[in-house]
């Protein structure tokens, strides 16, 4: 018979999540997010001048609106750098760390036994520029699916058999 | 043509969204043409667009799929332009389910939907021949054999929550045996209905107790000539001899006060009354295994809330509940057990008043209390300077109508408004928000004007997340936000520091 035992636990001895090494992603990620803004913001004039022939509006209604978008997309592009600096992840031996975002930052934790599926994906941006985004599924309602964007082929293939495997290893121990 | 082609064209020319899909653009481009002669070519184009698209997308989408199981795992791959690779441990498998509709009978095939806890549609629903179906049935079958055998084995040691006998040397928990509660049985009176149909929404309700006010006030004051409180104010701003353009604005202003005033007060009028209507009579029975509802007036609806099911329990308490002392019960249950995906995975009574026995069902004990986190003074501070900016921005405009004389300078006091209700909210954020780890259970506390309590038993988190915010980085201040199977949690505004270490206690608990 196993000897019971409930040692109490310092939680400054834990290990500190604060205290990983983040990996970045790669270069030609930040290229891709350029991309994708410019899309974004070249969809959106698109439509703004549609709507501004349809429904015939005052030149001054046109010019406020430009403006506006104007600043914001300034504001979103030099915004890109920071945020691609930002996001990062770091694989632990129990779960993989996340983070993104730069107006509101999350460092999102995700331990191995929450994960339900893994993915591998690559829209056209990254198919034109070469690189690789792997989803991980948790089975949190509302968090749904996070993205470490902006991998090589080979890493997030790693990454995916990694986090598999150890799915394996906690439903065999 | 294969035959999973043809299936696969049918169903995706007759599917129900795409037909509403083309209806209500064609409706819509009537409506924007107003019975003007429509183009031709528009028409024509927003039709094959919605067409090719309805068709167009579940072929790529299916003879782009490939689907192999290899090592336990399900992988899929699918996409042309936008390449997609999934992998699922078939362990992770939830749900598998067959359709069969009039074309799959017609051409001899079987829908397959596969579903894990991972969203809340399904993952992948494929059409298969009988053989093909059978094949991939039989492979996860296997898998799940050989995992239930590993389950089983498991279970063969006694469950934490039924201890067979107390270890020696262990301090005694304060926790009863479910086995040992009888059924508990919890009946609703009217007056019961009626109080919790009024409470569940504090705004609704303070109003039609105001209006209740009103009506006696009113009653009051008809004995005295020129009486109406409408007519007072009128009097009132003429007498401060405003322009007519103000008065317009103070006399539209009190048409739409009373026309919000009136849909409120029916809302909540008729709101009580369908509850009271809803849940006649209603009977809760708390067994150690379940929660069962019997309610209802004119159907008789009996509702089973199975422990396994129920990922969190929590009380949420607004101002008017927290008068008369009540509480409303939310039990969050686990989406992806549930058969209909578009059900509500809230259960919620209002009105509930014996917090214990709940407490008591969900195995918790709140002495149990460890250690915890409160929300700091930063997130009221902040609260207060919206609310300044908002009191500076209305006292200008008030001043610069002022300065034009157009209004008095009594009409100051309505720029203090924003500043009240800004810090109002933000003190009761700053006083509910909280996170406390007990033995078994993360407990939180959150919420601006009612306040909600939350139990959360470690197996049901998720994901741990820490937001900080731009303007949260001066003050070293985040959010901690817990994910679980039913709801995500977030409490605003703790010590980053010390969030960091809860968040490194809670990874531990998790995986030990």
């Amino acid at each position: 018979m196993n000897t019971f035992s409930n040692q109490q636990i310092d939680p400054r001895s834990l290990p500190d999540a604060e205290a990983i090494e983040y990996q970045g992603v790669l270069p030609v990620y930040y290229k891709g997010l350029v991309a994708s803004t410019l899309l974004s913001w070249g969809g959106i004039a698109i439509m703004s001048t549609i709507a501004s022939l349809l429904l015939d509006w005052p030149w001054v209604a046109i010019l406020i609106s430009v403006g506006l978008c104007l600043v914001l997309a300034i504001g979103n592009f030099m915004l890109l750098g920071a945020a691609y600096r930002y996001r990062c992840y770091a694989i632990r031996e129990h779960d993989i760390h996340i983070r993104q975002g730069i107006i509101r930052g999350v460092q999102a934790t995700i331990p191995y036994k929450r994960i339900q599926q893994v993915s591998i994906t690559q829209g056209l941006i990254a198919r034109r520029l070469g690189y690789h985004n792997l989803a991980i599924w948790t089975s949190s309602t509302n968090a749904g699916e996070m993205y470490i964007k902006g991998l090589e082929r080979t890493e997030a293939e790693r990454i995916k058999a990694y986090i598999l495997a150890q799915i394996r290893s906690d439903e065999q121990a | 043509m294969s035959r999973q082609a043809l299936v696969v064209m049918l169903c995706g020319l007759l599917n129900i969204r795409s037909l509403i899909t083309t209806g209500l653009f064609l409706v819509s481009i009537l409506v924007w043409s107003k019975g003007a002669e429509t183009n031709g070519w528009v028409l024509g184009g927003a039709i094959g667009l919605v067409l090719v698209q309805s068709i167009l997308r579940p072929i790529v989408r299916y003879f782009s799929l490939r689907y192999w199981v290899e090592g336990g795992l399900l992988h899929l791959a699918h996409g042309w332009l936008s390449k997609h690779k999934l992998t699922i441990p078939l362990s992770r498998i939830h749900s598998l389910s067959t359709e069969s509709n009039m074309w799959y009978q017609a051409t001899d095939m079987v829908g397959l939907k596969i579903d894990t806890k991972a969203t809340e549609g399904v993952e992948l629903e494929l059409i298969l021949t009988q053989a093909e179906y059978d094949t991939l049935y039989q492979v996860i079958a296997q898998e799940e054999r050989i995992y239930l055998e590993h389950a089983s084995q498991e279970e063969a040691t006694p469950p934490l929550e039924e201890p067979s006998s107390q270890p020696s040397g262990m301090e005694a928990v304060d926790i009863a045996s479910p086995s040992a509660v009888e059924p508990k049985i919890i009946s609703y009176q009217l007056w019961d209905l009626i109080r919790a149909g009024l409470t569940g929404n504090h705004i609704k309700g303070i109003w039609l107790i105001a209006y209740v006010v009103y009506k006696g006030f009113e009653e009051i004051r008809s004995l005295l000539p020129e009486s109406t409180i409408t007519r007072q104010i009128i009097q009132y701003s003429k007498s401060l001899g405003h322009s007519p353009q103000v008065m317009q604005w103070v006399e539209d202003g009190i048409a739409i006060a009373i026309g919000l005033f009136v849909v409120l007060l029916a809302s909540a009028v008729i709101q009580t009354g369908i509850y009271v209507w809803q849940y006649w009579q209603a009977e809760v029975e708390i067994s150690p295994k379940r929660i069962v509802l019997s309610r209802g007036l004119s159907t008789r609806i009996k509702q089973v809330i199975r422990r396994k099911q129920a990922v969190s329990i929590s009380f949420k308490t607004n101002i008017l509940e927290s008068l008369v002392g009540t509480k409303t019960l939310q039990v969050d249950l686990a989406r992806s057990s549930l058969s209909d995906k578009d059900e509500s995975n809230k259960f919620r009574l209002r009105g509930w008043q014996d917090e214990a026995s709940i407490l008591d069902w969900w195995q918790v004990s709140p002495r149990e209390i460890q250690r915890g986190l409160r929300s700091r003074w930063y997130i009221w501070r902040l609260h207060l300077l919206i609310g300044l900016a908002g009191a500076l921005a209305l006292g200008a405009f008030v001043a610069w109508l002022t300065y034009r004389g157009e209004l008095t300078w009594h009409w100051q006091l309505l720029s203090t408004l924003p500043l009240v209700l800004c810090g109002g909210y933000g003190w009761s954020l700053y006083r509910h928000g909280s996170v406390r780890l007990t033995a078994r259970h993360l407990h939180i506390t959150q919420g601006g004007w009612a306040r909600q309590e939350t139990w959360i038993p470690y197996e049901s988190v998720g994901m741990i997340s820490l937001r900080q915010a731009i303007w949260q980085r001066g003050t070293n201040t985040c959010s901690l936000e817990i994910s679980t199977l039913g709801s995500t949690y977030r409490i605003p505004a703790l010590g980053r520091g010390e969030a960091s270490e809860l968040r490194n206690v809670l990874l531990y608990i998790i995986e030990v």
